[in-house]
């Protein structure tokens, strides 16, 4: 008992389909070809076609899924419309334009925003130097292996003596390509003391501060060691050059990981989850600073370390990289803003 | 843009984007059994990588490509993974082999600095099982075995997340904002309804809708089945040349018959194939003919 109404009916959904469908294959062909070959492979033409398909295709979805009873038609334009929106907004930012980008500007200006808790990290730091010095200054032999871990000290404990001390700071004679092997463990393992301080940083910024805080009271009970010994200008001789920019570093991940747990603690203003991302992006700006950051003193330490033995040449070292960092965050990439 | 994850037919979750044209788009969430797979596909060829150059570095006796392996060794970890999402694929060749993809949570472009965030805390996926556990037991004597307790619980939760959380996302999917989906694929294949009218009408192409061999359908007999059901339907014809396909077209012919109580007499004998394709065809015809007036009629018990 078919009706006039029935026609229209079963014409209705042909009659969409068949208007439409010479575009869906267009669209898809398209789509298949930026796949393929990225966006660049097709010609200005079809560039230009391409939104206009894709809006059309998000439309026929639109009403597909409220009216359309063919659910292999409904799936292929889910597939599609997905499809050509993911073509549409793939990542266009070739990575060196990107690591340009974050050089001239990200990176700089990251930081700046990061700086009042950046000034609390570095506060944290300078905290447990300065506990670990005062504690050790006092009474060495007690407190110094509660902050430095044998391990770690290599034979630079209160047993050695001064002059043995003094041969760990000037060592005259390694082959430079077991510097750069010695340079890239270092870096391998600072990066990953930063990561890690940036990792128990989110678990609520305290245990992030706490990693920090031992950083700060392993190099008080140390620089103690070498001050009592009588050896302090050599000591941050060796310390410095490469020490303000490791230091640095392992600041940069903490505060990294306290802003994101930051914003997930205390919101913002479109919700918490949504503080902590946009937090969690500048954490990932922050942390690739801070592992080139560590990529530069490792270099520094392995390198420059222990085959420039003089001191002026040394603190020389210490004071441009102080400068360089000190300009470079200041001032570049101020211009945008 | 908003995030929203919703659970769908056959068990997958989607990641529902609003677009700016205001329709949503849909794709579906990858699974934690997929993602971990494609992470071993990745391990494996970073290990290899690494043993390779190793084993170069070595045998040629050269520091210096040694000292590039020690550099790798950290590197790669990371890196590996941020150079291949940055892509234009957005996916590691483990990704890809699996048909998975990374894309930001609320749709917009993947940008460098969420794939840099997703891939930092895999230090923290996989170092936090070792390091809470040891300071745990440092630094709370009196409750070690408590305090580890719950330190290792804290930890399996967050090392375990793809496998519990609704969007299946890793810590650092959630930090970033981002996800990872399957890549959708679909074919458009012939409509069926139409196929119906074309076998009936070879030689009447501008009359589609009278052809002297259809089979009517009582308004009652129609008004049984809803839309799920039609799907249903479709699907088994679908299927129909697949191997199990005609005896689930028998069952299915048959149980329709049985339900609408079709009259072989007053409506014609029909193979069960036929019989199907013209139910289909007439259903169809009326369920659109309900929507348009409003009536949406999900399932047979509406």
């Amino acid at each position: 008992m078919t009706t006039q109404q029935d026609d229209a009916a079963a014409l209705w959904s042909e009659r969409f389909r068949r208007e439409r469908e010479a575009d869906w294959r267009r669209l898809d062909k398209l789509v298949a070809t930026v796949e393929a070959r990225g966006l660049r492979a097709l010609g200005p033409g079809a560039l230009a076609h391409l939104p206009s398909l894709h809006r059309a295709a998000l439309s026929a979805l639109g009403v597909a899924r409220a009216v359309c009873l063919d659910r292999n038609l409904l799936e292929y334009l889910e597939a599609l419309t997905a499809r050509s929106h993911l073509c549409l907004y793939a990542p266009r930012e070739k990575l060196r334009h990107a690591l340009l980008r974050f050089l001239r500007r990200g990176f700089p200006a990251t930081v700046r925003a990061a700086a009042p808790q950046l000034l609390v990290t570095a506060g944290v730091l300078a905290l447990g130097f300065a506990i670990a010095f005062a504690l050790c200054s006092r009474d060495l032999d007690e407190f110094y292996p509660y902050f430095v871990d044998a391990g770690r000290a290599q034979g630079r404990d209160p047993g050695a003596s001064a002059h043995s001390l003094r041969e760990t700071l000037f060592d005259r004679d390694s082959s430079d390509e077991r510097l750069v092997l010695f340079a890239a463990g270092l870096w391998g393992h600072n990066s990953q003391v930063t990561l890690l301080a940036f990792a128990m940083a989110i678990l609520g910024g305290l245990p992030g501060l706490f990693v920090v805080l031992v950083t700060g009271m392993e190099l008080g009970a140390m620089s103690a060691l070498f001050h009592l010994r009588g050896l302090a200008v050599e000591w941050w001789s060796w310390i410095l050059p490469h020490g303000i920019t490791e230091l640095f570093a392992v600041v940069l991940g903490a505060t990294a990981g306290m802003r994101l747990a930051g914003g997930l603690v205390f919101g913002g203003p479109e919700g918490r989850v949504a503080a902590m991302v946009g937090r969690g992006r500048d954490a990932g700006t922050l942390l690739l600073g801070a592992i080139l950051l560590l990529s530069l003193a490792g270099l520094i330490e392995g390198v420059f370390r222990q085959s420039v033995q003089s001191l002026p040449i040394r603190y020389g070292l210490a004071g441009a990289t102080a400068t360089l960092w000190a300009v470079y965050f200041a001032s570049v990439g101020r211009r945008a803003e | 843009m908003t995030i929203q994850t919703l659970p769908a037919g056959a068990g997958h979750r989607h990641l529902r984007i609003e677009t700016a044209e205001l329709v949503p788009v849909r794709l579906v969430v990858a699974g934690a059994g997929e993602r971990f797979v494609a992470l071993l596909i990745d391990a494996v060829l970073m290990i290899a990588v690494l043993l390779a150059v190793g084993f170069l570095a070595v045998s040629i006796r050269s520091l210096w490509l040694l000292a590039v392996t020690v550099a790798a060794f950290f590197a790669l970890r990371v890196f590996y993974f941020v150079l291949f999402e940055s892509g234009p694929r957005a996916a590691t060749p483990g990704k890809r082999l699996l048909g998975l993809r990374v894309v930001r949570a609320d749709g917009g472009p993947l940008s460098v600095e969420a794939v840099l965030a997703r891939n930092f805390t895999r230090e923290l996926e996989l170092f936090a099982p070792l390091i809470v556990l040891i300071y745990a037991a440092q630094f709370w004597p009196g409750h070690s075995g408590l305090a580890r307790l719950l330190a290792a619980g804290w930890v399996l939760a967050i090392a375990t997340m793809p496998l519990w959380s609704p969007s299946r996302v890793r810590l650092g999917d959630l930090i970033a904002g981002t996800r990872v989906v399957r890549l959708p694929r679909a074919t458009l294949l012939a409509d069926l309804s139409r196929r119906v009218q074309e076998q009936e009408q070879p030689d009447r192409p501008d009359r589609p809708d009278r052809p002297a061999a259809e089979t009517t359908f009582s308004p009652a007999q129609l008004a049984i089945y809803g839309i799920r059901e039609l799907q249903v339907l479709e699907e088994v014809l679908r299927r129909s040349r697949e191997p199990g396909g005609s005896e689930a077209v028998a069952a299915v012919s048959k149980r329709i018959r049985g339900k609408i109580g079709y009259d072989v007499a007053s409506q014609g004998e029909l193979a069960d194939v036929e019989f199907l394709r013209r139910f289909y065809a007439a259903q169809r015809r009326h369920l659109e003919q309900e929507l348009l007036f409003g009536r949406r009629k999900e399932r047979r018990r509406d």
